[in-house]
């Protein structure tokens, strides 16, 4: 073995007559068997992570019984849909409806464990299986239909733009030339860019870094849902949002897709439709969309 | 079963060369900056008034004890809170040249300390300035024994300047990541963009060992 790796290493070559050894045509050799010991790192590495995904092939609704709780990953940065208040709870729209989802399920509305992501990384969660659904503003969309399932959709949004109050931007017309913040991996990115193609776009990883460079005057405007707009407004009343709304974002809770998702989807599919018919979902509206009227 | 599939990184590869471009600008930029900063402090370090000598420690230690990213976040969010909004990308480059400089300076040092005392005063006594002694004598000996850890130094300033996408600069890790969030493609993306900073931080590493053996002082190389 000692020998094998004195022999990759070229050790003992490197080790007697350094000088003599390193010339500017064995340079390009070295690096050969370097690079080839690279490639072999990533092959290996690649090949463990392909076989990890291979083991959980159980049923997701029997596995959540068994655990008693869900997994949902949640919003921790969008204001009314999930956010942390000042009392530091998790509170929103979307935290309720899990835990409405909780207990029609599995009979206790606290059985829920909330974990946070992110516009750009909530369809990773559900893809490398780390939560079981996810319930963070997310819009139902074809492309994002090939990687993961929708539930119904359990509200309706809109992409609207945001400006400080004083600002003169009136309409999406006036946003070429303009710099606009936005969430990267949310539908209002890719949308923005055909609205206004000769803006510039900037994109953050959290609505908070979004917002903190629209309130330093870093951009002219901020784009996402109405929703979450109105959310922001609530605490920053120096700042308006447009009254156009340029697209329309069904919401819908996410899971992984798989033969083994199925039956939760289905169970969780029968309580959206059980608490649209029986009035609970329009509750939920009404407590957190305040002046808010769905379109 | 994860399936790769590096076809769709053709449709990207477009916007993959303008984050290039753009970490090149930066790297290159901040590589410049930080050398000077790292000579001037290395020079403040070894000159005999001791306020000078004083505040360029007081620097060094502050500045390499602060986390990249807080620094970055001082000179975009800070600066922006007393009225300054300076582009993200200078914010960027004066952050990152900053932190380098920083490192680069004890490097520095480390090789001027490393020549022996005598020369110094050798130098001295033959009538050199003190100036003269550090450029003429000092310097061209100690530059090619920290050729190695200095060649380090830029390597790592290369791959923290993928930090700079989280102020909203366009660079090549904003690309990739963006690139991974919009197609759901973590692994291909990723896996390119590793590859993509190997290469340039290669690049370094290769002019590094080729300065260093063209450079080489005979007779100061230990042989084993």
């Amino acid at each position: 073995m000692v020998k094998f790796m004195k022999n990759i290493f070229n050790l003992e070559r490197v080790f007697k007559n350094e000088n003599s050894s390193f010339s500017f045509l064995t340079l390009p050799l070295r690096f050969t068997k370097f690079t080839l010991l690279f490639i072999l790192t990533f092959v290996v590495m690649i090949g463990l992570t392909s076989c990890k995904k291979e083991k959980t092939n159980q049923d997701l609704l029997s596995i959540v019984k068994q655990r008693g709780t869900i997994i949902a990953g949640v919003k921790f940065d969008s204001r009314p849909f999930g956010f942390i208040d000042a009392d530091q709870k998790l509170k929103g729209f979307d935290i309720d409806l899990v835990r409405e989802i909780a207990k029609r399920i599995l009979g206790d509305e606290n059985a829920v464990k909330f974990q946070q992501v992110t516009s750009s990384n909530r369809i990773f969660s559900l893809t490398t299986g780390s939560v079981d659904l996810v319930a963070a503003t997310l819009t139902i969309n074809s492309k994002r239909r090939q990687v993961i399932d929708f539930s119904s959709p359990y509200f309706i949004a809109g992409q609207a733009i945001m400006v400080p109050e004083k600002s003169a931007i009136k309409s999406v017309r006036n946003l070429n030339g303009k710099k606009v913040v936005v969430v990267l991996g949310s539908t209002s990115e890719k949308n923005i860019r055909e609205l206004a193609p000769k803006a510039t776009v900037e994109g953050f990883r959290t609505y908070t870094d979004a917002f903190s460079a629209l309130r330093a005057g870093r951009a002219d405007a901020l784009t996402t849902d109405d929703t979450i707009i109105t959310g922001f407004l609530i605490e920053n009343p120096n700042f308006k949002i447009l009254d156009e709304r340029y697209t329309k974002e069904p919401y819908g809770l996410g899971f992984r897709k798989g033969v083994d998702t199925q039956s939760f989807q289905q169970a969780v599919n029968a309580v959206l439709e059980e608490i649209e018919a029986d009035g609970t979902l329009d509750l939920l509206r009404k407590k957190w969309i305040h002046k808010y009227n769905n379109r | 079963m994860y399936e790769l599939d590096f076809n769709i990184l053709y449709n990207a590869l477009p916007s993959i060369i303008n984050g290039l471009r753009v970490t090149l600008l930066i790297s290159l930029f901040s590589s410049f900056f930080a050398f000077i900063i790292g000579v001037l402090l290395a020079f403040l370090r070894n000159t005999e008034f001791s306020a000078a000598r004083f505040a360029a420690t007081a620097y060094v230690e502050l500045v390499r004890n602060i986390p990249l990213l807080i620094l970055l976040y001082l000179f975009y969010k800070g600066l922006s809170n007393i009225g300054i909004n300076l582009p993200s990308i200078i914010c960027g480059i004066l952050a990152l040249s900053l932190y380098t400089g920083a490192f680069i300076s004890e490097v520095l040092r480390s090789g001027i300390n490393s020549i022996a005392r005598e020369q110094f005063e050798a130098a001295r006594g033959l009538g050199l300035s003190r100036r003269q002694t550090f450029s003429l004598v000092i310097f061209p000996q100690a530059i090619r024994i920290i050729l190695p850890p200095l060649g380090s130094q830029f390597i790592n300033l290369i791959k923290n300047s993928s930090l700079v996408s989280f102020i909203a600069v366009t660079d090549l890790f904003y690309v990739i990541y963006k690139g991974a969030v919009d197609d759901f493609r973590i692994f291909e993306f990723f896996i390119a963009g590793a590859i993509i900073y190997m290469g340039l931080t290669g690049i370094v590493a290769v002019i590094s060992n080729l300065l260093e053996y063209y450079l080489k002082i005979p007779g100061r190389t230990i042989k084993v």
